[in-house]
């Protein structure tokens, strides 16, 4: 054989493997773009929050009246009121004097602004579901983990509001310690959910329904996907046939892990009949 | 619009599903065949051709995985496309190097005394990535099905290029191994 033959016949390899690799791409292209997309909202927030701040700052300065500029019987008051604002801007000075240990002569206003800046970078940063190293490997393959953690992982996603969910089949204290040791995730960070079937179970029900789809043994399967969220395995059907459905049902050794969405197929049902081929 | 509504406009012999199809998967056949091909231009018209067999092929076809069909119809057009640019000494897209390194698996030689069941082969080309951790079925399926070259893989999964090159290396010689094991000898 020759090497362009080779190259020919893998071009007939398994869709589900074909679509897997592209997946994987888009998904770290997609964490690509969020990741810098992040540092880039984040940068340009520093950028218009430190002279707002610092405006807000003089401009308040410059409303404060000096006691010259009153009348004397005021005096007292506004003497008392000018002690007061030193006093807690010392305070403050002091307080981060303490805190940082170096800069003495440090002004309050630009201490404030320094606060508040590192304020909204710590907020935005908690928003965003990264894991330690700032990566966003939501997904998490069951090939990818421990014998002893596949056995109880269910599988991972990101949920509306941002949130690093994990699937576990036995959500004790110890099994989530384990996995998020493995996955490089902070425990306090992570919502747990209870699922039924782990995630090396699904993906190897879903290579069987793949297989099978290629091999011609379930015409009537126009679409198969892993669902981490509903910790199952969807798939259209162009049947709702119980007999027919029962092969599909019959791969799923552990049983309820499949839910079949009738489909109307590609086509109708007449253009399916004469030539129901698949690639 | 999702696949399912792509095909129908197919198979209702709507035109808005060449659009379609161009919008959602234009870019990832054009990367495909871009890989092969190395050129834009060439990348272009093979894109437009695919979409035009896309068109002759559904009906009576019904593509289980859309993107893996129109990827494999693209994939097989450029590599045509490559074997004539070949001969005419033109074109250098990575598939050169590729090609190269499936080398080490066959002997080169006509198939005149072994005549291999091509379905069978790919059967057992298959039963070979499902033994495989899911990760390094993708390396592998990045490089010998899209043709990415070593460096866009090292990036994607944050290995060195090195790595990525020995990690395919051991792939290949397990794939020969697990076809020699299987009686064939390529």
């Amino acid at each position: 054989m020759k090497k362009e033959d080779l190259f020919d016949t893998l071009g007939d390899i398994n869709n589900q493997y074909i679509k897997e690799a592209h997946m994987n791409n888009k998904r770290k292209n997609n964490f690509a773009w969020v990741k810098w997309g992040s540092i880039a909202a984040c940068f340009a927030l520093l950028v218009l929050c430190i002279p707002m701040v610092t405006h807000l700052s003089s401009v308040e300065d410059d409303n404060i009246p000096t006691v010259e500029s009153l009348p004397i019987e005021n005096n007292n008051k506004i003497e008392n009121l000018q002690n007061n604002l030193e006093e807690s801007a010392s305070t403050q000075e002091s307080e981060n004097a303490e805190v940082e240990g170096t800069q003495e002569t440090e002004t309050p206003d630009e201490t404030v602004t320094e606060n508040i800046a590192t304020d909204v970078q710590e907020t935005t940063v908690q928003d965003v579901p990264a894991d330690s190293k700032g990566e966003y490997n939501e997904a998490v393959n069951s090939g990818d983990l421990t014998k002893d953690t596949s056995e109880f992982f269910g599988g991972s996603y990101t949920d509306a509001n941002g949130k690093f969910v994990i699937v576990l089949t036995e959500d004790t204290p110890a099994n989530r310690t384990a996995i998020c040791k493995e996955l490089g995730r902070n425990e306090s960070n992570t919502t747990f959910v209870k699922g039924t079937y782990t995630l090396a179970y699904l993906t190897e029900l879903q290579t069987k329904i793949s297989n099978a789809m290629v091999n011609k043994e379930l015409p009537f399967v126009v679409s198969s996907a892993l669902r981490e969220t509903t910790n199952n395995i969807v798939i259209g059907a162009t049947t709702t046939n119980e007999a027919e459905l029962e092969k599909l049902y019959a791969l799923d050794t552990v049983g309820g892990a499949i839910k079949v969405e009738f489909s109307t197929g590609a086509g109708t049902e007449e253009l399916l009949l004469p030539l129901p081929k698949v690639e | 619009m999702n696949d399912k509504d792509i095909i129908q406009l197919y198979f209702n012999r709507d035109q808005r599903a060449l659009s379609a199809t161009a919008k959602k998967y234009g870019k990832y056949c054009t990367s495909i065949a871009k890989n092969i091909l190395g050129n834009n231009e060439d990348a272009e018209e093979c894109v437009n051709d695919t979409y035009l067999s896309t068109w002759n092929s559904i009906p009576p076809t019904i593509p289980t995985i859309l993107s893996a069909f129109l990827g494999k119809i693209t994939r097989n057009l450029a590599f045509n496309k490559y074997k004539h640019n070949h001969v005419m000494k033109r074109g250098s897209g990575e598939i050169a190097v590729v090609l190269d390194e499936l080398a080490e698996c066959v002997s080169g030689l006509d198939d005149v005394e072994q005549e291999i069941d091509r379905r069978e082969l790919v059967a057992t080309i298959n039963s070979f990535l499902e033994t495989l951790p899911p990760k390094k079925r993708n390396i592998f399926i990045c490089r010998y099905w899209y043709s990415d070259s070593v460096s866009s893989i090292a990036r994607r999964y944050e290995m060195t290029e090195s790595n990525v090159s020995v990690t395919l290396n051991r792939l290949l010689s397990k794939l020969k191994e697990y076809l020699s094991e299987r009686g064939y000898v390529l």
